[in-house]
């Protein structure tokens, strides 16, 4: 009957709901207390620890006092498992709840790196005392990437890991967490960001020489995009949007530009033209030029097609002779060997430096026994000039100390490193095509061009019209007959 | 049968207690009052010596109120406790003839486990828990109800 009249106070009834909100640093616990135990709750929290059963011994917080519900804010560190029961503490002692456990995995992003335009590595860490059930980098366009945006999955295994991100777009920023999955919880490393390489930007030079059979082009690199440049070149087809499948060059980038001579070009053609540039992204095009080559004017023996052009009173060829036979059929002696050369005491021709790449644009070069050969060198009607003759050229043009500048090519496609001055406003389109030595002189291809005329200035020599980078002067030089020179034809 | 006025476990605290006599050497008393905490009360018997004197002995056993623990923290805290408790007192009259006498007692408080578990937890997290005194003494005065 008086039972309850003496019942002592029992400890506090605590209940600890489950953990949320768990980051690297913190968690959220809520507790409440069921019953008072029949005195004041005058202290309540949570004790928390990493063994298991947590009590006031332990770590622990004060979260005030008095009956109620109440939410504790923890501060933990990264890596570990914890145990975190709700106390109060009423005139009977102190009373605890139900132990909750919650881990703090500890997740770091290290590094991006190897970035190409669609693809990137990165690595992570991932610190806790037991395998988690994944891991691996999640990354947007945007930043604070989650697992829902794009992610890779790298296992449950703990410590140290690198992962590829595929898919990516060139030239795009992007933002990237590694990140660890233990349960229903979800652990983001810091926030990193990389930019991919993108293709490289450029633009196709305008035709130099259109309307010859010596057509050039090349580009201009406007941004690399972050990447090295691996290739350079022009790409042209007798079809729109050319491609590096299609007839191509594969020139040297000079700074930011580079410039490219066609080849195998068809007379009365239409061509489409790109340059391209290649990088770790892949190859990327210029703006698309349409350029037509000329019909064949004159075809030498070979079949070689040339163009011409009127100077004054005479026709000249635009391009630098390139026949291996006289114009009645018979074959002149190809020399490659040095001493050859210089011994030789018939007519012949060679190679700049025995390339075949030269001819295409600066033709072959003949001994002065070829040039001045009574079989012709030149196509049928067209013929070897005299010293006399090139002095009307030269004189047409205003002199020796002028002329040069009025024949020479513009530009610095063959002419290098400068060319100053240069108009070609004769058309003569000169080219610096060097020589072949029979003293060890050597000309320099890109810095002297050299003419033969079939004029002999004695028995040993013979006088040829040079033309030089830096100058305007075209002078007459007495040569000896075996250098090797370019040879250009006037019509009969 | 007697009532009193007095202070001590075995008046509730600050209170009364009837004491009622069925035979003349045993007196079964309920006390009630005030303990600083809420209403403090008792149930127990005495066994009274025979004496012809001013002065007569007894003993005392009973249930009820006999330890308020008392916390300061935010604020003061205070939890009755309850248990048996045993005494002996002397009874003084001022004359023979009187039927007024005042009451001494001195008493063994037994305080339960629960007081002694939470003495040892609120003393674990830093609570400042002054000891018990072992024995408890109590004074009172009382009136014969009896013609």
């Amino acid at each position: 009957m008086f039972g309850g009249c003496f019942e002592n106070p029992t400890l506090p009834v605590v209940t600890t709901e489950p953990v949320t909100n768990v980051t690297a640093t913190s968690a959220t616990v809520k507790s409440k207390i069921d019953t008072d135990g029949g005195s004041e709750i005058i202290r309540k929290g949570v004790c928390i620890n990493q063994s298991g059963n947590p009590t006031i011994l332990d770590g622990y917080t004060i979260d005030g006092h008095r009956s109620g519900d109440f939410e504790t804010m923890l501060f933990v560190s990264s890596g570990f498992t914890y145990y975190v029961r709700a106390y109060a503490v009423n005139g009977a002692g102190i009373g605890y709840g139900n132990e909750v456990t919650f881990s703090v995995v500890g997740v770091s992003t290290d590094f991006v790196y190897d970035i190409t335009g669609f693809t990137a590595l990165g690595s992570g860490s991932v610190i806790f005392d037991r395998p988690v059930d994944s891991k691996g980098l999640c990354w947007s366009t945007s930043p604070n990437p989650t697992v829902n945006d794009f992610k890779t999955m790298e296992g449950s295994e703990t410590g140290y890991f690198t992962s590829k991100m595929t898919n990516l777009v060139p030239g795009t920023r992007y933002y990237v967490k590694a990140y660890a999955i233990d349960g229903t919880n979800i652990f983001y490393g810091n926030e990193t960001e990389f930019v991919t390489f993108d293709y490289v930007e450029l633009t196709t030079k305008n035709i130099l020489n259109a309307g010859t059979f010596i057509p050039s082009s090349g580009g201009e690199i406007i941004d690399t995009r972050g990447g090295a440049v691996f290739n350079v070149g022009i790409c042209w087809s007798t079809t729109p949007n050319p491609t590096v499948n299609d007839a191509k060059t594969d020139d040297y980038l000079y700074y930011s530009s580079f410039n490219s001579e066609f080849s195998g070009l068809d007379p009365n053609t239409t061509y489409y033209v790109r340059a391209y540039a290649t990088n770790i992204v892949g190859t990327s095009y210029g703006n698309e030029i349409v350029f037509t080559t000329p019909v064949s004017e004159v075809n030498d023996i070979d079949g070689n097609a040339y163009t011409s052009v009127t100077i004054g009173s005479q026709i000249w060829l635009v391009e630098n002779l390139k026949t291996t036979r006289f114009s009645n059929g018979d074959e002149i002696l190809q020399i490659t060997n040095q001493v050859d050369w210089v011994n030789t005491t018939t007519a012949a021709w060679t190679y700049y430096e025995n390339e075949s790449k030269y001819n295409n644009h600066y033709g072959k070069l003949y001994n002065w026994l070829a040039a001045s050969d009574s079989r012709n060198l030149c196509p049928a009607n067209w013929h070897v000039p005299s010293q006399t003759e090139w002095d009307i050229l030269i004189g047409y043009l205003g002199g020796e100390t002028v002329a040069g500048s009025k024949l020479k090519e513009t530009g610095t496609v063959h002419w290098k490193p400068d060319n100053p001055g240069a108009t070609n406003s004769s058309g003569f389109t000169a080219l610096p095509g060097a020589s072949r030595s029979v003293t060890g002189y050597v000309h320099s291809l890109h810095s002297n061009g050299l003419y033969w005329s079939k004029s002999s200035s004695d028995t040993e020599n013979a006088f040829a019209y040079s033309m030089f980078m830096y100058a305007a002067y075209a002078n007459r030089i007495s040569y000896l007959k075996g250098y090797g020179f370019s040879v250009r034809c006037l019509k009969d | 049968m007697n009532i009193g006025l007095g202070m001590g476990i075995d008046y509730g605290g600050f209170g009364t207690r009837l004491t009622y006599l069925p035979v003349k050497q045993t007196g079964l008393f309920a006390s009630v009052g005030y303990n600083l905490n809420s209403v403090g009360y008792n149930f127990g018997a005495q066994f009274r010596f025979p004496s012809e004197k001013r002065i007569s002995c007894h003993l005392t056993g009973m249930y009820g109120y006999n330890t308020v623990l008392i916390v300061e923290s935010t604020t003061i805290s205070k939890t009755t406790y309850f248990g048996p408790s045993i005494g002996a007192g002397m009874e003084l009259k001022f004359k023979k003839e009187t039927k007024q006498f005042l009451s001494f007692e001195v008493l063994l408080p037994f305080r339960p486990q629960a007081y002694q578990n939470a003495v040892d937890d609120l003393r674990l997290i830093g609570f400042e828990v002054k000891d018990q005194v072992p024995l408890l003494f109590s004074i009172g005065y009382h009136f014969s109800l009896n013609n």
